[in-house]
């Protein structure tokens, strides 16, 4: 490893924290006007053009307001909760394939350059590690909080978070089976490869995807860790400023990556599958652009559902996660199994 | 170097975070501790490149089991309090914990360490990849033409330097009781919380 | 799922009070109003005599009046099956004011009784829970003894100068009222007792270690106080929540964070200034509480209403109804959890009624519109286009939106039903009225029950819901919605020309002595005003029975066994408006 590929391993961390952020930035600015349209509001239509600088407004008042310690809270673990939630919400992207690998001449070398921070053999199982390592961030500030509305939401987010990782785990093992591998690179070429996209083959699991990726991210109507009616504001009651927004940030770049997974698991990823066979493979900015659109698309779906949908009951939801996906996503698992076996025969 | 660098880092965690467990005052505190340890033996894992086993033990240790002994330990009283958990039986687990480390050295010391000489750009560490796997090298070989069948059948495109196609024939064919044995554990723990969430 | 009844008339009060008092014979004694009365050691017989043998199950009103010589408590008692309430009174002496509690008959009297306690400092025997209710503990002095001087506006002394460079101005109330020199503070009040609690003879300490010690299965019992600070208690309301995981086991409503002593206010203003101050009680529903009073003032003064001014409160009384209840229904969502969308298109059709009050009243919310004999102003001449194009086109249309969007939702059955249920019989006994008491299969409005106004000349039903849960007071709402549609398609064509105001308009008006508990059905339930007057200018008492304030007695009943996430939406159901339940 030369200087010059440290170099762009260095750029790569740097582009992908910055695009995370104003992505961040966006997707509450997105949130704000979709959900305002949806109530026959217009929105933050103030700050710049329709509102665009609305999020660059938001960011500076929330970096300017008072740190807030309140008293009896365990200080260090109070002060690590939110690092840790934007640390692994982060951390979790670095695996995302966002365009096919280009080659440039640096120096008079050739180099291929990946759009992706590092792409591993079991991509999938780190990036399902590193979102239930999400759940610190929600616990440690529910307890560190001394605050009773924190610690349950502390607890539901723990019992909430355990529950749904199991089924989507489950969902995205037969994901792996119809593939055979656990690197995003491959699954995204075997769909390329196949001219479909594995919603068509997989569309139980991507729908066992959908609904606990939503309870994941902690979105309604599964926003059970912050329900604001019963829990004020859940693990984040006892913040502000930066703190909070830094808990606010993990929230939606969460969002991000479990789009961009979705993307990339079941809708081809940064190619268009279907369409790619037609017309060949498609430029590194077309790439990016297509996974851009899918990315939105599911955080629209987000936002849609957040609008219309009111929130499940706590107790509900785990019998529901528990009871009806864990059995499907097996069963589908099974019949997964079963149908490749005697394919392969 | 490095990797010797990155060991020592691991271990320390791994090691510290061990300590931090017994020595901290709050039952809280403990488990977090024991979150820190989890991550440590994760990267020892990485290290010595069994990448799987790496990302597992972060996803089942560290984000489901910690995060229950975590949620167990917030319903219970004075969960802000500063009491040291019950140290009634330390000098019993003192005991206990001294005899399983003295077995493990001596398991680890009697055991034939199947090293092979550095090849191909490999260290001690890249050649202990294939064997965290499969065991031992003799069985290896054996194993991978026994399986042939077994991996094209289930039409594997995996990249052959991945160790999880190798976990997976081992656990399938050569440890096959155990890993039986092991579900049916799991079962026995899911049938008794059953019993207790229906009490 | 709903369904419409018609109330079976009752028994007049006065055959009941005969009847009662030729059972009882020497234990009653019928006074001039017509009100039965009974000292206090026979009240428990009689009461119970009342409720078992002249079906009078439902206490509608509880409360007090200081005669400076003797505290009389007033209960006003109905059947659940209609018919005007019956007055019972009782009384205790000024030393040591001491009535039984009728707390073992009528849970219902439970926040009643321990208002009257609150503000009078009569000691319920008996009552569990016997503590200050809107007051904090520790306050000294009863405020609603007469002789209790509230603190600035009844002092000798202002403790600010006028404003007036020469202090000349007064108001001209001062003329007319004594409130000046009639009350004096309590000798031992100094002011320094207050916000130290003093434990007292029979007060409730809540044993919160015995609450924490949970089930044999270990997981602690938590203490959290939702509220006064809350996003989901409708206002300044707190509830007091023992979980055990996320289970209620028990709740206590702490209320009073609003408290203002509307009361008392309310007998040292005039009695047509306490028209506008109404409008503060429930200001979702003002023009019903205008309704109310004036109603109360008007039977006191013998007045008829002209017929334009009936028909004009009875369409402002179901629009105000429709509106309201467009609002609870958008907020019980919002409690759900549903970030904002059903309510905003809920109160959309809110916005335009608000619009119609400020163009016939002046102001959208706080209308002060009647007066003592019809209302303050003729509806101007824009007024009825627009408000038939609302009631015929528009209404029908945003009720059956809501409808086909939240009753038959999937999420929102899940989370409403079962949840909060309270029997009829409950629901009777615990005095709740409004769609609680309807949501639970009792059709009981006061529009069937006790008609006041023109509602006789409507066909219009009582809306009723057998499930008594959560869903089933959001059901009873909807279907209150196309009742009250139906009675202003009926009223808007009907509406005749002439006079809205009998006699001639008077800023002060002359009630003869005497004393009335007037009651309307107000969209939370049944609003009373009981007024006494001794003839002069300002009520000589003045007390109103809050729909929401005694709703909230059955809160606990409703929400014990279910989760936290399930009060929220009880609480919802219920529809509080702070406004009114802390006066």
């Amino acid at each position: 490893m030369d200087a010059i590929e440290l170099g762009i391993v260095a750029l790569k961390c740097l582009v992908i924290v910055a695009v995370l952020l104003t992505g961040f930035a966006y997707t509450t600015f997105l949130e704000r006007k979709v959900i305002a349209r949806m109530q026959q509001r217009l929105g933050p239509n103030r700050a710049g053009p329709f509102g665009l600088l609305q999020p660059a407004a938001d960011g500076v008042k929330l970096i300017f307001k008072e740190n807030i310690t309140p008293v009896g809270v365990d200080r260090f673990v109070y002060f690590l909760a939110p690092i840790v939630s934007m640390v692994v919400a982060i951390m979790a992207f670095a695996v995302m394939p966002v365009a096919d690998p280009i080659t440039v001449t640096i120096g008079g070398q050739v180099r291929e350059i990946r759009f992706q921070l590092a792409d591993f053999n079991v991509a999938l199982l780190y990036v399902l590690g590193i979102t239930s390592l999400a759940v610190y961030g929600l616990v440690l500030a529910g307890w560190a909080s001394n605050n009773k509305f924190a610690l349950i939401g502390g607890l539901r987010s723990a019992a909430q978070m355990v529950s749904y990782e199991l089924a989507m785990g489950v969902a995205l093992v037969s994901v792996v089976l119809v593939v055979g591998s656990l690197s995003m690179n491959d699954i995204v070429d075997w769909q390329v490869a196949k001219g479909l996209p594995l919603i068509v083959l997989q569309p139980v699991a991507f729908g066992i995807y959908a609904i606990t990726a939503i309870a994941e991210t902690n979105r309604a109507p599964f926003d059970f860790p912050e329900a604001e009616q019963e829990l004020v504001a859940g693990y984040h009651t006892e913040y502000t400023g930066m703190r909070f927004a830094l808990f606010f940030m993990a929230e939606y770049i969460n969002m991000i990556t479990v789009s961009g997974l979705a993307a990339t698991l079941f809708l081809g990823g940064h190619h268009l599958p279907f369409v790619e066979r037609f017309t060949g493979n498609l430029p590194w900015f077309v790439d990016i652009g297509v996974f851009l659109a899918k990315v939105i698309l599911a955080l629209f779906l987000f936002i849609w559902i957040r609008a219309t949908i009111p929130r499940l009951r706590y107790d509900r939801l785990m019998a529901f996660g528990w009871k009806v996906l864990l059995p499907i996503s097996l069963a589908n698992l099974a019949l997964t199994a079963v149908v490749i076996a005697f394919l392969a025969r | 170097m490095m990797e010797m660098l990155a060991f020592g880092l691991v271990a320390g965690v791994a090691v510290g975070g061990a300590i931090g467990v017994v020595a901290a005052r709050n039952v809280f505190v403990s488990a977090l501790w024991l979150v820190l340890s989890f991550i440590g033996v994760a990267g020892i894992y990485a290290i010595l490149g069994a990448d799987f086993l790496a990302a597992t033990q972060v996803l089942i240790y560290v984000g489901a089991i910690s995060v229950l002994i975590l949620f167990a330990v917030m319903l219970t009283h004075h969960v802000m309090g500063d009491e040291r958990s019950n140290n009634r039986q330390a000098f019993l687990a003192f005991i206990v914990s001294s005899s399983v480390v003295a077995a493990l050295g001596v398991l680890a010391y009697r055991t034939d360490w199947p090293i092979r000489p550095a090849d191909a750009g490999g260290s001690v560490v890249t050649a202990m990849r294939g064997d965290l796997a499969g065991s031992s090298a003799a069985s290896t070989a054996a194993q991978t033409g026994a399986s042939t069948a077994l991996t094209s059948t289930v039409d594997l495109a995996l990249n052959q330097d991945s160790n999880v196609v190798r976990l997976g024939q081992a656990l399938m064919t050569e440890h096959l009781l155990s890993f039986e044995i092991i579900s049916l554990v799991l079962l026995v723990a899911l049938i008794g919380a059953i019993v207790i969430a229906r009490d | 799922m709903t369904k419409q009844t018609d109330v079976v008339a009752a028994p007049a009060p006065a055959d009941v009070v005969a009847a009662v008092h030729k059972q009882l014979g020497e234990r009653v004694t019928v006074d001039d109003g017509g009100a039965l009365v009974v000292g206090p050691s026979n009240l428990i017989d009689v009461v119970r005599a009342l409720r078992d043998d002249h079906g009078l199950d439902y206490l509608a009103n509880l409360t007090a009046v200081d005669w400076l010589d003797r505290f009389e408590v007033v209960y006003h008692l109905c059947s659940s099956a209609g018919g005007a309430p019956i007055v019972l009174k009782t009384t205790t002496d000024r030393a040591n004011p001491r009535v039984p509690s009728l707390f073992g008959i009528y849970p219902g009297a439970d926040f009643q009784e321990r208002e009257v306690y609150d503000m009078f400092g009569i000691r319920f025997a008996g009552h569990p829970n016997l503590k200050r209710i809107l007051m904090w503990e520790g306050f000294a002095g009863w405020p609603l003894r007469k002789d209790w001087r509230e603190a600035y506006f009844e002092q000798e002394h202002k403790p600010l100068t006028s404003r007036w460079p020469d202090g000349q101005f007064f108001f001209g109330e001062d003329k007319l009222t004594d409130w000046g020199s009639n009350t004096k503070l309590p000798p031992a009040y100094t002011g320094a007792e207050i916000g130290r609690p003093k434990p007292q003879e029979g007060q409730y300490v809540v044993d919160i270690d015995a609450l924490r010690r949970g089930t044999s299965f270990g997981s602690d019992r938590l203490v959290v106080n939702m509220g006064p600070q809350h996003p989901s208690t409708h206002g300044v309301f707190q509830m007091r929540l023992v979980l055990d995981g996320e289970t209620v086991v028990d709740l206590e409503p702490v209320m009073g964070y609003m408290h203002r002593n509307h009361e008392k206010i309310g007998e040292r203003n005039l009695w047509l200034g306490n028209m506008p101050f109404t409008d503060r009680l429930d200001y979702i529903a003002q023009l019903g509480s205008e309704w109310g009073y004036a109603l109360c003032v008007e039977r006191m003064m013998g007045l008829e209403v002209p017929e334009r001014a009936e028909y004009i409160r009875v369409i402002m009384a179901e629009l105000n109804r429709i509106q309201s209840h467009f609002w609870s229904i958008g907020f019980l969502l919002n409690d759900l959890g549903a970030f904002f969308t059903p309510s905003l298109y809920a109160i959309e059709e809110r916005e335009i009624v608000l619009d119609l009050f400020e163009m016939a009243t002046g102001s959208r919310l706080m209308c002060n519109y009647m007066r003592f004999g019809g209302v303050a102003y003729d509806l101007p001449d824009a007024f009825m286009p627009l408000v038939n194009v609302l009631v015929n086109e528009r209404m029908e249309r945003a009720i059956d939106e809501i409808d086909a969007y939240l009753t038959n939702n999937e999420i929102v059955m899940e989370r409403m039903k079962g949840v909060g249920v309270l029997t009829p019989e409950l629901a009777i006994a615990y005095s709740t009225s409004g769609p609680v008491l309807r949501g639970s299969g009792v059709a009981y409005d006061v529009r069937r029950a006790d008609p006041y106004g023109i509602y006789d000349r409507f066909d219009w039903n009582v809306v009723t819901a057998n499930e008594g849960d959560v869903y089933a007071r959001y059901a009873v709402r909807i279907g209150e919605m196309r009742e009250s549609l139906k009675i202003l398609r009926q009223a808007l064509p009907q509406m005749p020309a002439g006079e809205i105001l009998g006699g001639k308009k008077a800023w002060q008006v002359r009630v003869p002595a005497g004393e009335h508990y007037a009651r309307v059905e107000n969209p939370r339930g049944e609003l009373g005003y009981y007024c006494v007057s001794d003839g002069k200018a300002n009520p000589y008492r003045y007390h109103v029975r809050s729909p929401c304030f005694v709703n909230l007695t059955s809160l606990a009943e409703m929400c014990k066994g279910y989760k936290v996430a399930d009060v929220v939406a009880i609480l919802g159901s219920i529809d509080i408006v702070l406004g009114e339940v802390d006066r």
